[in-house]
Protein backbone atom coordinates (compact mmCIF):
# COMPACT_ATOMS: atom_id res chain seq x y z
CA UNK A 1 0.00 0.00 0.00
CA UNK A 2 2.77 1.95 0.35
CA UNK A 3 2.98 4.79 -2.46
CA UNK A 4 6.44 6.29 -3.75
CA UNK A 5 5.92 9.15 -6.34
CA UNK A 6 9.53 9.19 -7.63
CA UNK A 7 9.23 8.00 -10.99
CA UNK A 8 6.84 10.91 -11.80
CA UNK A 9 7.67 14.63 -12.38
CA UNK A 10 6.37 16.93 -9.79
CA UNK A 11 6.49 18.98 -13.16
CA UNK A 12 5.12 16.29 -14.71
CA UNK A 13 6.57 14.96 -17.75
CA UNK A 14 4.19 17.39 -19.08
CA UNK A 15 6.68 20.22 -18.60
CA UNK A 16 5.07 23.03 -17.53
CA UNK A 17 6.54 26.78 -17.25
CA UNK A 18 4.86 29.69 -17.31
CA UNK A 19 1.81 28.81 -18.79
CA UNK A 20 3.85 27.03 -21.56
CA UNK A 21 3.13 23.22 -21.89
CA UNK A 22 5.38 20.41 -23.54
CA UNK A 23 4.55 16.98 -23.94
CA UNK A 24 5.23 14.00 -26.11
CA UNK A 25 2.45 12.48 -28.22
CA UNK A 26 1.96 10.45 -31.69
CA UNK A 27 2.37 12.02 -34.47
CA UNK A 28 0.06 9.74 -36.79
CA UNK A 29 3.03 7.94 -38.14
CA UNK A 30 3.72 5.48 -35.17
CA UNK A 31 6.69 7.53 -33.55
CA UNK A 32 6.21 10.01 -31.00
CA UNK A 33 7.29 13.77 -30.98
CA UNK A 34 7.49 16.79 -29.11
CA UNK A 35 5.16 19.53 -28.68
CA UNK A 36 4.69 23.13 -27.17
CA UNK A 37 1.76 24.88 -25.94
CA UNK A 38 2.63 28.54 -25.80
CA UNK A 39 -0.83 29.62 -24.18
CA UNK A 40 -2.34 30.01 -27.41
CA UNK A 41 -0.63 27.78 -30.23
CA UNK A 42 0.48 23.96 -30.58
CA UNK A 43 3.89 23.44 -31.37
CA UNK A 44 5.23 20.63 -32.72
CA UNK A 45 8.92 20.67 -32.29
CA UNK A 46 10.44 17.55 -33.95
CA UNK A 47 9.73 15.57 -36.36
CA UNK A 48 11.40 12.11 -37.28
CA UNK A 49 10.79 8.63 -37.44
CA UNK A 50 11.84 8.18 -34.06
CA UNK A 51 10.29 8.49 -30.39
CA UNK A 52 11.22 11.77 -28.95
CA UNK A 53 10.16 11.54 -25.47
CA UNK A 54 9.79 13.05 -21.97
CA UNK A 55 10.26 16.68 -22.45
CA UNK A 56 10.56 19.42 -19.58
CA UNK A 57 10.72 22.87 -20.30
CA UNK A 58 12.12 26.06 -17.54
CA UNK A 59 11.83 29.52 -19.28
CA UNK A 60 12.59 29.10 -23.07
CA UNK A 61 14.46 25.94 -22.60
CA UNK A 62 13.11 22.54 -23.60
CA UNK A 63 15.22 19.31 -23.56
CA UNK A 64 13.77 15.51 -24.62
CA UNK A 65 15.29 12.00 -25.31
CA UNK A 66 15.57 10.73 -28.50
CA UNK A 67 15.13 7.22 -28.34
CA UNK A 68 18.48 5.59 -29.46
CA UNK A 69 20.38 9.00 -30.18
CA UNK A 70 20.69 11.28 -26.89
CA UNK A 71 19.31 14.42 -25.00
CA UNK A 72 18.22 17.27 -27.55
CA UNK A 73 17.80 21.03 -26.61
CA UNK A 74 15.73 23.20 -27.71
CA UNK A 75 16.64 27.15 -26.32
CA UNK A 76 14.09 28.75 -27.77
CA UNK A 77 15.81 29.62 -31.27
CA UNK A 78 17.90 25.99 -32.59
CA UNK A 79 17.85 22.50 -31.41
CA UNK A 80 21.04 20.66 -30.90
CA UNK A 81 22.05 17.29 -29.39
CA UNK A 82 23.36 18.09 -25.99
CA UNK A 83 24.34 14.60 -24.60
CA UNK A 84 28.17 13.93 -24.87
CA UNK A 85 27.52 9.49 -25.59
CA UNK A 86 25.32 9.04 -28.75
CA UNK A 87 23.05 6.16 -28.83
CA UNK A 88 21.91 7.18 -25.23
CA UNK A 89 19.09 6.55 -23.90
CA UNK A 90 17.72 7.83 -20.27
CA UNK A 91 14.80 8.47 -17.99
CA UNK A 92 14.06 11.45 -15.49
CA UNK A 93 15.16 14.30 -17.74
CA UNK A 94 14.88 17.35 -16.04
CA UNK A 95 15.28 21.12 -16.78
CA UNK A 96 16.06 24.53 -14.52
CA UNK A 97 17.82 27.53 -15.99
CA UNK A 98 20.18 26.98 -18.26
CA UNK A 99 20.97 23.20 -17.68
CA UNK A 100 19.49 20.20 -18.31
CA UNK A 101 20.12 17.01 -16.09
CA UNK A 102 19.28 13.31 -16.75
CA UNK A 103 19.63 9.84 -15.97
CA UNK A 104 21.67 8.13 -18.92
CA UNK A 105 21.61 4.13 -19.34
CA UNK A 106 22.53 1.99 -21.73
CA UNK A 107 23.95 -1.20 -20.18
CA UNK A 108 27.59 -0.08 -20.15
CA UNK A 109 29.23 1.37 -17.74
CA UNK A 110 31.25 4.00 -20.27
CA UNK A 111 27.45 4.91 -20.80
CA UNK A 112 25.66 4.78 -17.93
CA UNK A 113 25.14 7.57 -15.17
CA UNK A 114 23.86 11.00 -13.89
CA UNK A 115 24.78 13.84 -16.80
CA UNK A 116 24.69 17.77 -16.79
CA UNK A 117 24.33 19.93 -20.11
CA UNK A 118 24.54 23.28 -19.84
CA UNK A 119 24.15 26.05 -22.09
CA UNK A 120 26.78 28.97 -22.36
CA UNK A 121 23.85 31.78 -23.06
CA UNK A 122 20.45 31.66 -23.73
CA UNK A 123 19.16 33.46 -26.51
CA UNK A 124 17.05 36.46 -25.53
CA UNK A 125 13.46 36.54 -24.19
CA UNK A 126 11.61 37.85 -26.51
CA UNK A 127 7.57 37.72 -24.46
CA UNK A 128 8.18 41.15 -23.27
CA UNK A 129 4.75 41.30 -21.64
CA UNK A 130 4.88 37.97 -20.88
CA UNK A 131 1.90 36.36 -21.96
CA UNK A 132 2.80 33.27 -23.07
CA UNK A 133 4.04 34.28 -27.12
CA UNK A 134 5.90 36.85 -28.76
CA UNK A 135 3.71 38.55 -31.23
CA UNK A 136 3.00 42.21 -31.99
CA UNK A 137 2.65 43.25 -28.56
CA UNK A 138 6.08 42.50 -27.81
CA UNK A 139 6.90 43.80 -31.32
CA UNK A 140 5.68 47.31 -30.29
CA UNK A 141 6.89 47.18 -26.99
CA UNK A 142 10.44 46.62 -28.31
CA UNK A 143 9.62 49.87 -30.57
CA UNK A 144 8.69 51.93 -28.02
CA UNK A 145 11.83 50.97 -25.80
CA UNK A 146 14.09 52.23 -29.21
CA UNK A 147 16.94 54.87 -28.43
CA UNK A 148 17.25 53.30 -24.91
CA UNK A 149 19.71 51.01 -23.43
CA UNK A 150 17.00 48.72 -21.71
CA UNK A 151 18.68 45.39 -21.83
CA UNK A 152 15.38 43.78 -21.99
CA UNK A 153 15.06 44.69 -25.46
CA UNK A 154 18.08 44.80 -27.01
CA UNK A 155 18.24 41.09 -28.77
CA UNK A 156 21.61 41.85 -30.30
CA UNK A 157 23.24 42.69 -26.94
CA UNK A 158 24.59 45.68 -28.22
CA UNK A 159 24.04 48.00 -25.86
CA UNK A 160 21.16 50.16 -27.62
CA UNK A 161 17.74 49.29 -28.87
CA UNK A 162 17.55 49.92 -32.69
CA UNK A 163 16.14 48.59 -35.68
CA UNK A 164 18.71 45.57 -35.95
CA UNK A 165 16.46 44.88 -32.71
CA UNK A 166 13.61 44.84 -33.77
CA UNK A 167 14.84 42.67 -37.20
CA UNK A 168 16.09 39.79 -34.74
CA UNK A 169 12.08 39.94 -33.21
CA UNK A 170 10.53 39.82 -35.89
CA UNK A 171 12.93 37.10 -38.04
CA UNK A 172 13.41 34.88 -35.32
CA UNK A 173 10.97 34.98 -32.49
CA UNK A 174 7.45 36.33 -33.57
CA UNK A 175 4.71 33.86 -33.82
CA UNK A 176 3.25 33.61 -37.70
CA UNK A 177 0.13 31.89 -38.24
CA UNK A 178 -1.61 30.98 -41.41
CA UNK A 179 -4.08 27.96 -42.46
CA UNK A 180 -3.59 25.72 -39.36
CA UNK A 181 0.38 26.43 -39.44
CA UNK A 182 2.22 28.08 -37.23
CA UNK A 183 5.84 29.02 -37.30
CA UNK A 184 9.03 31.77 -35.22
CA UNK A 185 10.03 33.91 -37.40
CA UNK A 186 8.42 36.14 -40.25
CA UNK A 187 9.62 38.70 -42.60
CA UNK A 188 9.61 42.31 -42.28
CA UNK A 189 6.45 43.43 -43.93
CA UNK A 190 4.56 40.90 -42.49
CA UNK A 191 2.36 43.35 -40.25
CA UNK A 192 -0.03 40.97 -39.44
CA UNK A 193 2.16 38.13 -38.65
CA UNK A 194 0.66 35.03 -41.39
CA UNK A 195 4.02 34.49 -42.45
CA UNK A 196 3.92 36.27 -45.50
CA UNK A 197 4.38 39.69 -46.99
CA UNK A 198 1.14 40.37 -49.50
CA UNK A 199 -1.51 42.40 -50.69
CA UNK A 200 -3.16 42.28 -46.92
CA UNK A 201 0.18 43.80 -45.74
CA UNK A 202 0.27 46.42 -48.00
CA UNK A 203 -2.75 47.35 -47.44
CA UNK A 204 -2.40 47.69 -44.09
CA UNK A 205 0.09 50.13 -44.74
CA UNK A 206 -1.61 52.23 -47.00
CA UNK A 207 -4.17 52.56 -44.46
CA UNK A 208 -2.11 54.12 -42.13
CA UNK A 209 0.13 55.64 -44.46
CA UNK A 210 1.18 58.96 -43.30
CA UNK A 211 -0.17 58.83 -39.71
CA UNK A 212 1.87 57.46 -36.49
CA UNK A 213 1.09 53.80 -35.93
CA UNK A 214 2.99 50.62 -34.54
CA UNK A 215 3.57 47.18 -36.23
CA UNK A 216 -0.02 46.50 -37.16
CA UNK A 217 -0.48 49.42 -39.05
CA UNK A 218 2.75 48.78 -41.06
CA UNK A 219 5.34 50.62 -39.49
CA UNK A 220 8.07 48.29 -39.85
CA UNK A 221 11.10 50.22 -38.16
CA UNK A 222 11.36 51.98 -34.77
CA UNK A 223 10.22 55.27 -35.42
CA UNK A 224 6.83 56.64 -35.22
CA UNK A 225 5.28 57.20 -38.88
CA UNK A 226 4.16 54.70 -41.13
CA UNK A 227 6.19 56.19 -44.23
CA UNK A 228 8.00 55.58 -47.46
CA UNK A 229 10.66 53.99 -45.56
CA UNK A 230 7.81 50.85 -44.32
CA UNK A 231 6.80 50.86 -47.81
CA UNK A 232 10.28 50.17 -49.17
CA UNK A 233 10.85 47.31 -46.33
CA UNK A 234 7.86 45.82 -48.19
CA UNK A 235 8.68 45.83 -51.02
CA UNK A 236 12.15 44.29 -50.48
CA UNK A 237 10.50 41.71 -48.82
CA UNK A 238 6.86 41.33 -50.91
CA UNK A 239 6.46 37.67 -51.43
CA UNK A 240 7.55 36.05 -49.33
CA UNK A 241 6.36 33.25 -47.67
CA UNK A 242 7.82 31.46 -44.38
CA UNK A 243 6.74 27.82 -44.92
CA UNK A 244 6.38 25.09 -42.23
CA UNK A 245 9.86 24.26 -42.39
CA UNK A 246 11.25 26.91 -41.95
CA UNK A 247 12.37 28.33 -45.19
CA UNK A 248 11.16 31.63 -46.91
CA UNK A 249 9.90 31.82 -50.67
CA UNK A 250 10.19 34.68 -52.24
CA UNK A 251 7.48 35.47 -55.38
CA UNK A 252 9.25 37.87 -57.63
CA UNK A 253 6.43 37.48 -59.89
CA UNK A 254 4.73 39.77 -57.60
CA UNK A 255 7.26 42.28 -56.61
CA UNK A 256 5.88 44.06 -59.99
CA UNK A 257 2.17 44.12 -58.38
CA UNK A 258 3.62 45.75 -55.34
CA UNK A 259 5.87 48.60 -57.80
CA UNK A 260 3.04 50.02 -58.87
CA UNK A 261 0.85 50.26 -56.29
CA UNK A 262 3.33 51.44 -54.04
CA UNK A 263 3.75 54.17 -56.42
CA UNK A 264 0.68 54.83 -56.56
CA UNK A 265 0.97 55.01 -53.14
CA UNK A 266 3.58 57.90 -53.31
CA UNK A 267 2.18 59.73 -55.84
CA UNK A 268 -1.06 60.24 -53.62
CA UNK A 269 1.12 61.16 -50.89
CA UNK A 270 3.56 63.32 -52.53
CA UNK A 271 0.00 65.11 -53.76
CA UNK A 272 -1.64 65.14 -50.38
CA UNK A 273 1.76 67.04 -49.31
CA UNK A 274 2.24 69.34 -51.72
CA UNK A 275 -1.42 70.40 -50.99
CA UNK A 276 -0.95 70.77 -47.12
CA UNK A 277 2.20 72.65 -47.91
CA UNK A 278 0.87 75.29 -50.19
CA UNK A 279 -2.47 76.29 -47.69
CA UNK B 1 23.20 32.85 -38.03
CA UNK B 2 23.90 36.25 -39.94
CA UNK B 3 21.89 38.15 -41.79
CA UNK B 4 21.91 41.53 -43.40
CA UNK B 5 19.20 43.26 -44.87
CA UNK B 6 20.96 45.85 -47.16
CA UNK B 7 18.77 48.09 -49.43
CA UNK B 8 21.38 50.03 -50.93
CA UNK B 9 20.52 53.11 -52.89
CA UNK B 10 16.75 52.62 -52.82
CA UNK B 11 14.35 54.94 -54.74
CA UNK B 12 12.61 58.41 -53.93
CA UNK B 13 16.24 59.27 -52.05
CA UNK B 14 15.39 57.76 -49.41
CA UNK B 15 18.45 55.39 -47.86
CA UNK B 16 17.28 52.09 -46.01
CA UNK B 17 20.03 51.37 -43.23
CA UNK B 18 22.16 48.22 -43.33
CA UNK B 19 20.56 46.14 -40.77
CA UNK B 20 22.52 43.24 -39.05
CA UNK B 21 20.59 41.27 -37.27
CA UNK B 22 22.21 37.88 -35.24
CA UNK B 23 21.55 36.09 -32.57
CA UNK B 24 24.85 33.24 -32.02
CA UNK B 25 23.25 30.02 -30.54
CA UNK B 26 24.88 29.12 -27.29
CA UNK B 27 27.17 26.63 -26.75
CA UNK B 28 26.23 23.45 -24.58
CA UNK B 29 28.82 21.80 -22.82
CA UNK B 30 28.03 18.13 -21.02
CA UNK B 31 29.83 15.94 -18.52
CA UNK B 32 28.71 12.82 -16.58
CA UNK B 33 28.86 13.61 -13.07
CA UNK B 34 28.34 10.08 -11.82
CA UNK B 35 29.46 6.76 -13.87
CA UNK B 36 26.77 4.57 -12.16
CA UNK B 37 24.26 1.94 -13.61
CA UNK B 38 21.68 2.69 -10.89
CA UNK B 39 20.83 5.74 -10.67
CA UNK B 40 17.35 7.06 -10.65
CA UNK B 41 14.42 9.73 -9.65
CA UNK B 42 17.11 12.35 -10.65
CA UNK B 43 15.45 16.11 -9.32
CA UNK B 44 16.72 19.53 -10.35
CA UNK B 45 16.51 22.65 -8.21
CA UNK B 46 18.25 25.60 -9.61
CA UNK B 47 21.41 23.98 -10.44
CA UNK B 48 21.50 21.80 -8.08
CA UNK B 49 21.16 18.30 -9.01
CA UNK B 50 19.60 14.95 -6.74
CA UNK B 51 19.52 11.71 -7.36
CA UNK B 52 19.20 7.96 -5.73
CA UNK B 53 21.68 5.89 -6.07
CA UNK B 54 23.22 2.48 -4.84
CA UNK B 55 25.34 2.29 -1.98
CA UNK B 56 26.21 -0.58 0.61
CA UNK B 57 23.04 -2.89 -0.47
CA UNK B 58 20.67 -0.10 -0.50
CA UNK B 59 19.94 3.36 -2.17
CA UNK B 60 20.73 6.82 -0.59
CA UNK B 61 20.57 10.20 -2.32
CA UNK B 62 23.28 12.35 -3.46
CA UNK B 63 23.18 16.03 -4.36
CA UNK B 64 25.20 17.30 -7.26
CA UNK B 65 26.47 21.44 -6.55
CA UNK B 66 28.40 22.05 -10.17
CA UNK B 67 31.74 21.08 -8.39
CA UNK B 68 31.23 17.99 -6.21
CA UNK B 69 28.96 15.38 -5.05
CA UNK B 70 27.62 15.28 -1.35
CA UNK B 71 25.74 12.15 -0.37
CA UNK B 72 22.73 13.07 1.80
CA UNK B 73 22.09 9.75 3.33
CA UNK B 74 23.75 6.82 4.64
CA UNK B 75 21.23 4.24 5.82
CA UNK B 76 20.20 0.85 4.61
CA UNK B 77 16.87 1.58 3.71
CA UNK B 78 15.71 2.96 0.13
CA UNK B 79 14.36 6.73 -0.18
CA UNK B 80 10.97 7.22 -1.95
CA UNK B 81 9.38 10.43 -2.70
CA UNK B 82 11.94 12.19 -3.96
CA UNK B 83 11.38 16.07 -4.11
CA UNK B 84 13.45 18.89 -4.87
CA UNK B 85 12.44 22.43 -4.12
CA UNK B 86 13.34 26.16 -2.80
CA UNK B 87 16.85 24.48 -1.84
CA UNK B 88 14.88 21.75 -0.05
CA UNK B 89 15.34 18.11 -0.72
CA UNK B 90 13.17 15.86 0.83
CA UNK B 91 12.36 12.18 0.81
CA UNK B 92 10.18 9.26 2.85
CA UNK B 93 11.62 6.20 4.62
CA UNK B 94 9.50 3.17 4.83
CA UNK B 95 10.39 1.66 8.39
CA UNK B 96 8.77 -0.94 9.66
CA UNK B 97 5.08 -0.31 9.35
CA UNK B 98 5.66 3.47 9.41
CA UNK B 99 6.84 6.04 7.30
CA UNK B 100 9.86 8.66 8.09
CA UNK B 101 9.85 12.04 5.98
CA UNK B 102 12.90 13.79 5.83
CA UNK B 103 13.99 16.72 4.61
CA UNK B 104 17.68 18.29 3.60
CA UNK B 105 18.56 22.09 3.38
CA UNK B 106 20.84 22.82 0.72
CA UNK B 107 21.74 26.09 2.73
CA UNK B 108 22.87 24.65 5.80
CA UNK B 109 23.49 21.47 4.31
CA UNK B 110 21.24 19.72 7.41
CA UNK B 111 19.47 16.83 7.65
CA UNK B 112 15.92 17.07 9.64
CA UNK B 113 13.69 14.45 10.78
CA UNK B 114 10.06 15.88 10.24
CA UNK B 115 7.72 13.25 10.81
CA UNK B 116 7.16 9.24 12.04
CA UNK B 117 4.02 9.36 12.77
CA UNK B 118 1.28 10.35 11.31
CA UNK B 119 1.04 14.16 11.99
CA UNK B 120 -2.71 13.44 14.39
CA UNK B 121 0.06 11.36 16.48
CA UNK B 122 -1.85 8.28 15.99
CA UNK B 123 0.71 5.79 15.11
CA UNK B 124 -0.84 3.61 12.04
CA UNK B 125 -1.57 6.09 9.62
CA UNK B 126 0.84 5.91 7.18
CA UNK B 127 2.50 9.14 4.82
CA UNK B 128 1.28 7.39 1.69
CA UNK B 129 3.46 10.50 0.07
CA UNK B 130 4.67 13.73 0.43
CA UNK B 131 5.19 16.90 -1.29
CA UNK B 132 7.24 19.86 -0.41
CA UNK B 133 7.19 23.99 -1.08
CA UNK B 134 9.04 26.41 0.54
CA UNK B 135 8.68 25.88 4.19
CA UNK B 136 5.90 23.72 3.58
CA UNK B 137 4.92 20.14 3.25
CA UNK B 138 2.15 18.51 2.53
CA UNK B 139 1.44 14.81 2.90
CA UNK B 140 -1.00 11.65 1.66
CA UNK B 141 -2.23 9.52 4.56
CA UNK B 142 -3.83 6.26 4.34
CA UNK B 143 -6.38 5.67 6.91
CA UNK B 144 -5.51 4.66 10.66
CA UNK B 145 -6.76 1.19 11.75
CA UNK B 146 -10.69 1.39 12.33
CA UNK B 147 -10.92 4.13 10.24
CA UNK B 148 -11.60 4.66 6.45
CA UNK B 149 -10.41 8.08 6.27
CA UNK B 150 -7.87 9.18 3.86
CA UNK B 151 -6.19 12.77 4.15
CA UNK B 152 -4.19 15.27 3.28
CA UNK B 153 -2.09 16.90 5.96
CA UNK B 154 -0.44 20.29 5.61
CA UNK B 155 2.50 21.53 7.54
CA UNK B 156 3.41 25.48 8.07
CA UNK B 157 7.24 24.64 8.94
CA UNK B 158 5.47 24.76 12.68
CA UNK B 159 2.17 22.66 12.66
CA UNK B 160 -0.04 20.52 10.70
CA UNK B 161 -3.64 21.23 9.96
CA UNK B 162 -5.75 18.30 8.11
CA UNK B 163 -7.11 19.85 5.09
CA UNK B 164 -8.79 16.85 3.65
CA UNK B 165 -10.14 13.82 5.18
CA UNK B 166 -12.35 11.68 3.12
CA UNK B 167 -13.92 8.11 2.62
CA UNK B 168 -13.29 7.80 -0.62
CA UNK B 169 -11.56 5.49 -2.26
CA UNK B 170 -8.01 7.20 -3.34
CA UNK B 171 -6.03 5.28 -5.82
CA UNK B 172 -3.67 2.57 -4.58
CA UNK B 173 -1.80 2.78 -7.48
CA UNK B 174 -2.30 6.26 -8.88
CA UNK B 175 -1.73 8.71 -6.54
CA UNK B 176 -0.21 11.88 -7.19
CA UNK B 177 0.28 15.12 -4.87
CA UNK B 178 2.09 18.21 -5.82
CA UNK B 179 2.51 21.52 -4.16
CA UNK B 180 2.86 24.85 -5.99
CA UNK B 181 3.20 27.63 -3.18
CA UNK B 182 0.60 27.06 -0.31
CA UNK B 183 -1.68 25.26 -2.65
CA UNK B 184 -1.89 21.61 -2.26
CA UNK B 185 -3.22 19.08 -5.76
CA UNK B 186 -3.79 15.97 -5.54
CA UNK B 187 -6.04 13.51 -7.18
CA UNK B 188 -9.07 11.08 -5.57
CA UNK B 189 -10.92 8.00 -7.55
CA UNK B 190 -14.21 9.14 -8.25
CA UNK B 191 -16.95 7.08 -5.90
CA UNK B 192 -19.47 6.69 -8.35
CA UNK B 193 -17.33 5.31 -10.67
CA UNK B 194 -17.23 1.60 -11.06
CA UNK B 195 -13.53 0.56 -10.63
CA UNK B 196 -11.89 3.30 -12.97
CA UNK B 197 -7.81 2.29 -13.72
CA UNK B 198 -6.76 5.82 -13.30
CA UNK B 199 -8.31 8.42 -10.53
CA UNK B 200 -10.42 10.86 -12.08
CA UNK B 201 -11.30 13.91 -9.35
CA UNK B 202 -8.93 17.23 -9.12
CA UNK B 203 -8.55 18.33 -5.78
CA UNK B 204 -6.98 21.93 -4.58
CA UNK B 205 -6.53 23.37 -1.62
CA UNK B 206 -5.34 27.14 -1.24
CA UNK B 207 -4.97 26.74 2.60
CA UNK B 208 -8.87 28.52 2.93
CA UNK B 209 -10.68 26.94 0.19
CA UNK B 210 -11.15 23.28 -1.20
CA UNK B 211 -11.72 22.88 -4.66
CA UNK B 212 -12.32 20.32 -7.22
CA UNK B 213 -11.17 21.23 -9.65
CA UNK B 214 -11.67 18.47 -12.60
CA UNK B 215 -14.53 15.56 -11.92
CA UNK B 216 -15.79 12.98 -14.42
CA UNK B 217 -13.41 13.46 -16.14
CA UNK B 218 -13.30 9.91 -17.18
CA UNK B 219 -9.37 9.21 -16.18
CA UNK B 220 -6.36 11.40 -15.67
CA UNK B 221 -3.10 9.84 -16.12
CA UNK B 222 -1.04 10.40 -13.10
CA UNK B 223 2.23 10.49 -14.61
CA UNK B 224 1.35 13.84 -16.25
CA UNK B 225 0.03 15.68 -13.06
CA UNK B 226 2.55 18.67 -11.69
CA UNK B 227 1.65 22.55 -10.49
CA UNK B 228 3.21 25.75 -10.83
CA UNK B 229 2.83 28.86 -9.65
CA UNK B 230 -1.13 29.16 -9.47
CA UNK B 231 -1.20 26.66 -12.58
CA UNK B 232 -1.82 22.80 -12.55
CA UNK B 233 -1.98 20.75 -15.50
CA UNK B 234 -2.41 16.61 -15.84
CA UNK B 235 -3.36 14.40 -19.19
CA UNK B 236 -7.33 12.75 -19.30
CA UNK B 237 -8.82 10.76 -21.68
CA UNK B 238 -11.78 8.54 -20.86
CA UNK B 239 -11.68 5.15 -20.18
CA UNK B 240 -12.40 4.15 -24.34
CA UNK B 241 -10.05 7.00 -25.35
CA UNK B 242 -7.43 6.34 -22.90
CA UNK B 243 -6.03 3.42 -25.24
CA UNK B 244 -5.90 6.08 -28.35
CA UNK B 245 -3.11 8.64 -27.45
CA UNK B 246 -4.00 10.80 -29.80
CA UNK B 247 -7.46 11.20 -27.91
CA UNK B 248 -6.21 12.29 -24.79
CA UNK B 249 -6.37 15.87 -23.40
CA UNK B 250 -4.31 18.19 -21.61
CA UNK B 251 -6.36 20.60 -19.34
CA UNK B 252 -4.27 24.00 -18.00
CA UNK B 253 -6.23 25.28 -15.29
CA UNK B 254 -4.42 28.25 -14.14
CA UNK B 255 -6.96 28.92 -11.19
CA UNK B 256 -9.75 30.49 -12.98
CA UNK B 257 -9.81 29.18 -16.35
CA UNK B 258 -9.48 26.09 -18.00
CA UNK B 259 -8.03 25.26 -21.26
CA UNK B 260 -7.66 22.27 -22.83
CA UNK B 261 -4.94 21.42 -25.25
CA UNK B 262 -5.54 18.31 -27.45
CA UNK B 263 -3.46 15.89 -27.90
CA UNK B 264 -4.33 14.78 -31.76
CA UNK B 265 -2.34 13.73 -34.68
CA UNK B 266 -4.10 16.49 -36.29
CA UNK B 267 -2.44 19.06 -34.26
CA UNK B 268 -1.14 21.71 -36.77
CA UNK B 269 2.46 21.80 -37.44
CA UNK B 270 5.71 23.81 -37.50
CA UNK B 271 8.74 24.68 -37.24
CA UNK B 272 11.71 26.45 -38.23
CA UNK B 273 14.20 26.53 -35.51
CA UNK B 274 13.76 23.10 -33.80
CA UNK B 275 12.87 21.16 -36.49
CA UNK B 276 15.05 18.33 -36.35
CA UNK B 277 14.29 15.49 -39.29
Amino acid sequence: MYEDNSNFHTGSPNGMSNGKVVWDADDGNGDMEIFLYDGQNIIQLTDNDVDDLAPDIDGNLIAWFRDGEGVYAFDGLTTQLVSPTPYMYGDHLEVSGNQVSWIGKWQTTSTDGVFVASIDSLPPNADFNGDGRVDIEDIDLLRAAAGSGDATFDMDDDGDVDDNDLAILVEDFVLWSRDGASGMGTAIGDFNLDGSVTAVDLALLQQHYGSTGGWGAGNSNCDDMVDVTDLLWLKVNYGTVVTASGGQVPEPATMGLLGLGGLTLLRRRKRCCAGEASR
Amino acid sequence: MMRKHFLGQACVGVVLVCLASSVQAGDWSAVRIAITPDAKYLRMDGSLVAWRDRSDGSDDLYVYDGASIQQITNDSRDEYNVNFDDGRLTWTIYNSGQVDLYQWDSVTTTTSHILHTAPDGTAIPQVRMAAASGDNIAVMTNPATGSDQYGIWFYDGATWTQWRSTANTWPTSGSQLAMSGDDVYWLEYDPNTSMPFEPDLVFRHDGQTLTQIASGIGEVARYSFGAEGDTVSWREATKDEFARIDDHRIPVYDGTQRTDIPCTRTTPTFTRGPRTE
